[in-house]
């Protein structure tokens, strides 16, 4: 046997231990446990024997996983179906584990299964307390949790792949609704049929009907509209109009499962003559009145003759078929041409075109992922039918939305998979009008999927996202980070909430909450305008007006605050005024009042509307000026004037509040935003000015105004010296205003470059932590647990700088993790940033090292963004992978110095002091590599001092003087664990910058991080202080006792 | 030949600031116009023949979520959401995608926007093409 066996089964040994210690020890503790305590303990038990079970299944014990699965199956039923912990429980559970824990060492010392018929007595007592807690018949629930799980996995329409637990996909779903397949084997066949089925009953489709009030009050219109309708037509004797009336009842009670209506519809003339009417009239009333439809469950069908029941033999081939063309058996091309004839014929019947269609297109799939891509559209234009007719329309039929669910919920993790990759393609910029479409199907399964397992808040972020995306791809954009992040969280963390259900775990959801949260707030941040939320509660709108503002009508709303204008609640009733609508909508566009929005509100059939408004006019004039379009004020009603609430400092939206290590808290706030639009307007302001006194000065002429002095002076140059001198000191004048607003605007500029750039920044927690989760959820899904450990969490980081970190690491980690017996079991990342770069060291245990493609594809990546990768071998066994990806665009705060005549940025968060020191300060020392400045900053410290020009990191007597003999300014630098001192000829003064990556030969300069562009239009260098403290060797000393 | 479109909206001036856009669509013509969802099925049961649907969602007596069920069902016609309550990342639009919503468009300023060729025009006619040629 390999030494991976021998692993493999000392690792079973070990879990199984550990499984069998925490089943007893949560036993022990229910058995005096107070009520509050137990849902946590009957859960650890549940885990306990769901990993013994796994455990076992990996192995093959067939025996052994059986017996664990029917304990699990009794722990299930007091998790899940609220059935009591009594003492036949606990004594059962309790000589369970014992049982278990003998198969457990017998097995791991034999490495074979065990005897099934040591523990037959245990096995019937389990079964009988089974069954008797589920109310069943203990023939009904007398078949092995093997037989069961096969039988079903048979019945799925297409098989799960390997590596996914199926048998957790029942658990959680144990009723999942499955016809019986031919093609099972003879074990899942003789399994009683009703385990697998879950269509209502009768009954239960009746209950379903009557509570479906939507549906009935239809019914109920429909049959007082036609009795109106047969009553004008007897009372005139025109007939014309009625032909439709009655089929249209009868297809409507037969889609509703109104068995007595469609009796009584059918003896009835389809087109009644006039001789007919009466008795038809009589009829319906007599009906109507006995078998009012919303009381009458007793009027439900029964279960023939309804749709799906009459497509479930066609179905079921279909499906067959699917699950044999995936094993490469081609269908044969007769049976499906009749079941596909056969599903057309039923769907034409009822008018579903778009099933017809979808199943037509099953015959021309040529192989089994064409098949299987038609066979998923034809069951979601099945679920659509499904989902309009309701529950009563399956009558004795298959489920198409529970089959479809329950295949999307098979196929989750490829499904996941595949959007992952097409997720990286847009990511690349590199997809195809395919793509989309695929991106669009595949969220859909995922949703389906989350539906399946009654995951509500992710089926809905889903389709939040397919939302998003959709709209994006309808106007043409590429999907910006924002979105990119939230569907990048969203995969990875389903990943995992998947990847718990499958173990049995309660799956944790409030990340899904927290990017449902993001999503919605997505295209307001895109549009770089207040959320809906912070003006729905600076405002105080009342709930109708909550999740209306659209972001063009957020931008209106900000800007009508930021004018201070006054907000009211208008309610108009405009819709059957045409004259007064288009009065109202003539006063708008006087821009006296302002419509943010509006929202409907139904009075009867009325249709009214309350405008959100904005206006310079108080109260009042508001008032007044509507009296002058609705004298009555009878249309046009003032509901409430609303008062400006302050931004709250936390800022933002209505959300709770979330832990500080999550994504939302490093979304921008909405002062942020607010800030960025006042920004703007500044600029835009600044520049139109600007515009106008650039315009003025060219409009004058100089020359023409300097003639005119002269002439006025007569040609006396001395005479007009004085009018000169005025001219030239009003031109320099102007020049100053132009020279101080082009200041302003670059002010502000600045300003909006650094809120730009945080509107992009997100924690590295963001990326990290998921990583964390799935090294632990990717180790377990292989049989081993690692876990991750991390630094540098906090740091902020561009979004496109994570993205590719994400990009980089993920696959990485994965292929790390893939070997189970030599993948490392500890790992840590930590995350750093420079001014210049970001690192992401990771450092593992794994005993093997990374392959060389696992290599060349971190490298590859990188290069893509001017990275670089360094990986070693540690020599206490395990890799470090060192990443470093360039800082690109910086926006910092810089001071601006001069040195040997170039200009220089240094990052005033860097600077400890600037001073001018004696020249007694400057302390030569020697050393071997030569002759060395210190600068003493205090008696008791000195630090190096480094020239700027010297790569060397050296500086002589000679720095102390510029190049005008002038003594030289000292900025010191100091980082925490450094310093130094940098001289230079002249301080320039602070400003905002933004700092751009070096290209080309340039990336080899020493000490430079990038490069800016000043306000003057000058160029400069960004220094890098670590860079420069780096470049020092000793670069502290205190009270040091040094050699002059 | 211009795609054929119905507009399903109960304010009677929405339907006509959403009239006065497609005229200005060459490659779209308004053949239908219906207050609720019921009005709208009956004119496609009475043999509106439409390729497109632009629909609101909240209306009296059938809604806009409740007309695309039906619509899905009995019409090979694209359903495109015009409604003030399918900003981006409510509940609504995410209903109406799982309903099988082809396109979804916000209307820019609440239920009868005023300012929707000037705000939305072209969005709304890039998904219209959109839908139409998916």
């Amino acid at each position: 046997m390999s030494d991976e066996m021998d692993e493999i089964w000392v690792l079973y040994a070990d879990d199984g231990a550990q499984a069998m210690d925490a089943m007893e020890s949560a036993l022990l503790s229910l058995q005096d446990s107070a009520p509050e305590d137990q849902p946590r303990l009957v859960a650890a038990l549940f885990r306990a024997v769901h990993t013994f079970k796994g455990n076992s299944r990996v192995l093959g014990l067939e025996t052994v996983e059986s017996r664990a699965h029917l304990a699990e199956d009794l722990i299930g039923l007091v998790r899940d179906q609220g059935v009591a912990l009594d003492d036949e429980i606990l004594s059962l559970l309790l000589e369970t584990g014992d049982r278990l824990r003998e198969m457990l060492e017998e097995t791991a010392r034999t490495r074979a299964d065990v005897s099934p018929a040591d523990t037959d007595a245990l096995v019937a007592r389990l079964r009988d307390k089974v069954d008797r807690c589920n109310g069943t018949e203990p023939a009904l629930a007398a078949q092995d949790p093997v037989a069961t799980h096969d039988a079903t996995v048979a019945n799925a329409p297409a098989p799960p792949p390997a590596d996914i637990d199926a048998s957790a996909i029942d658990e959680v779903s144990p009723h999942t609704p499955d016809a019986a397949d031919a093609g099972a084997d003879a074990q899942a066949a003789a399994a009683p049929e009703e385990v697998h089925h879950a269509a209502p009953t009768d009954e239960s489709t009746a209950t379903a009907l009557a509570s479906d009030a939507a549906y009935l009050a239809i019914f109920d219109e429909m049959v007082a509209d036609a009795l109106t309708k047969l009553r004008t037509a007897e009372s005139n004797g025109n007939i014309s109009g009625i032909a439709r009336i009655l089929p249209g009842l009868a297809h409507a009670a037969r889609q509703l499962g109104l068995h007595i209506w469609q009796e009584l519809l059918r003896t009835l003339p389809q087109s009644p003559q006039a001789k007919d009417l009466h008795d038809v009239i009589v009829s319906i009333e007599t009906l109507s009145r006995m078998q009012a439809p919303a009381s009458s469950t007793s009027a439900v069908a029964p279960a023939e003759g309804a749709f799906f029941e009459r497509i479930t033999g066609a179905l079921e081939t279909i499906s067959r078929l699917g699950v044999n063309f995936a094993l490469n058996m081609q269908p044969n091309e007769e049976t499906l041409t009749t079941a596909v004839d056969s599903l057309c014929a039923e769907a034409d019947a009822e008018g579903y075109v778009r099933v017809a269609a979808a199943a037509r297109t099953l015959p021309a799939a040529e192989d089994a992922n064409a098949f299987r891509r038609c066979e998923l559209r034809l069951y979601e234009e099945l679920a659509s039918v499904e989902t309009a007719l309701g529950a009563a329309s399956l009558a004795g039929g298959i489920s198409p939305r529970k089959l479809l669910q329950s295949w999307c919920a098979d196929h989750v993790f490829e499904t996941l998979d595949e959007l992952d990759a097409v997720l990286e393609r847009l990511r690349k910029g590199s997809t195809t009008p395919a793509d989309h479409r695929a991106l669009e199907r595949l969220i859909r399964l995922v949703h389906y999927a989350c539906v399946h397992f009654n995951l509500d808040v992710a089926s809905d972020l889903a389709m939040s996202i397919l939302d998003l995306f959709s709209r994006g791809h309808a106007r043409g954009d590429r999907p910006d980070a924002i979105l990119m992040q939230i569907a990048r969280g969203f995969v990875d963390t389903l990943e995992l909430v998947f990847d718990a259900v499958r173990e049995g775990e309660t799956p944790e959801t409030g990340r899904l909450e927290e990017l449902f949260r993001e999503a919605a707030d997505a295209g307001f941040k895109g549009a770089g305008v207040m959320t809906a939320a912070a003006i729905e509660r600076r405002l105080g709108l009342p709930p109708e007006f909550h999740r209306v503002l659209s972001p063009e009508s957020a931008r209106s709303a900000a800007h009508a605050m930021e004018a201070g204008r006054f907000f009211y609640l208008l309610r108009a009733d405009i819709n059957a005024d045409d004259v007064l609508a288009q009065a109202l909508f003539d006063l708008i566009g006087t821009g006296r009042i302002e419509a943010i929005t509006n929202v409907t509100v139904f009075e009867g059939d009325s249709t009214i509307f309350d405008f959100l408004i904005a206006s310079e006019l108080d109260e009042i004039a508001l008032t007044a000026t509507l009296a002058q379009l609705d004298p009555g004020g009878r249309n046009l009603v003032l509901l409430r004037s609303l008062m400006l609430e302050p931004e709250s400092p936390q800022g933002a939206t209505d959300a709770p509040e979330t832990p500080a290590d999550t994504l939302s808290d490093a979304i921008p706030s909405v002062e942020m935003s607010s800030e960025m639009l006042e920004q703007l307007g500044e600029v835009a302001a600044g520049q139109a000015m600007l515009q106008s006194m650039l315009r003025d000065l060219s409009d004058a002429d100089l020359s023409e105004t300097l003639d005119g002095v002269l002439r006025t002076h007569g040609d006396d140059l001395r005479a007009a010296r004085q009018a000169v001198r005025k001219v030239g000191d009003q031109l320099t004048g102007q020049l100053r205003e132009i020279a101080q607003l082009g200041t302003q605007i670059l002010g502000h500029l600045s300003e909006l470059q650094q809120l730009t750039a945080t509107l992009r920044t997100r924690p590295a927690e963001t990326i990290v932590r998921p990583l964390a989760a799935m090294v632990a959820a990717h180790s377990r899904h292989n049989g081993f647990e690692a876990q991750m450990t991390s630094t540098g969490g906090e740091l902020t980081l561009d979004v496109s700088m994570l993205e590719t970190l994400r990009a980089v690491l993920r696959p990485f980690l994965l292929g790390r993790l893939d070997h189970p017996t030599r993948a490392p079991r500890r790992l840590h990342l930590a995350i750093r940033k420079t001014d210049d770069q970001v690192s992401a060291i990771l450092d593992d245990d794994g005993q093997t090292a990374p392959e060389p493609e696992q290599i060349a594809a971190v490298e590859a990546e990188l290069a893509r963004h001017d990275g670089n990768l360094r990986a070693i071998r540690r020599p206490e066994g395990g890799t470090r992978l060192h990443v470093f990806l360039p800082i690109n665009l910086v926006v910092l705060e810089g001071m601006v110095v001069g040195a040997d005549g170039t200009r220089y940025v240094l990052p005033v968060n860097a600077i400890r002091t600037i001073l001018q020191p004696d020249p007694a300060a400057l302390v030569p020392v020697s050393d071997q590599d030569g002759q060395r400045t210190w600068l003493r900053l205090n008696k008791d410290e000195l630090v190096p001092v480094r020239s700027i020009s010297d790569s060397g990191g050296r500086c002589d007597a000679g720095h102390r003087m510029g190049a005008d003999k002038r003594p030289r300014v000292h900025v010191v630098l100091a980082l925490p664990e450094s310093c130094v001192a940098i001289p230079v000829d002249e301080l320039l003064g602070q400003q905002l910058v933004l700092s751009r990556p070096l290209r080309g030969v340039m990336t080899g300069l020493a000490s430079i991080s990038g490069v800016a562009l000043l306000s003057r239009g000058d160029v400069a260098m960004v220094l890098s202080p670590a860079s420069l403290c780096a470049a020092q060797g000793e670069t502290r000393l205190h009270g040091s006792p040094l050699t002059h | 030949m211009p795609h054929k479109v119905m507009i399903v909206d109960d304010a009677a001036m929405m339907r006509l600031y959403i009239a006065s856009f497609i005229k200005t669509l060459p490659d779209f013509k308004v053949v239908a116009q219906a207050a609720n969802g019921q009005e709208a099925l009956d004119k496609l049961s009475d043999g509106a023949e439409v390729d497109l649907i632009l629909l609101d969602i909240e209306m009296p007596v059938m809604d806009g979520l409740e007309f695309l069920r039906h619509a899905k069902l009995k019409t090979q016609a694209k359903v495109c959401m015009l409604s003030s309550v399918v900003v981006s990342g409510s509940p609504h639009a995410a209903k109406a995608r799982e309903l099988g919503a082809d396109g979804v468009v916000a209307k820019p300023s609440g239920t009868v926007s005023h300012d929707l060729q000037e705000k939305t025009g072209e969005e709304l006619a890039n998904t219209m093409r959109a839908v139409m040629a998916a």
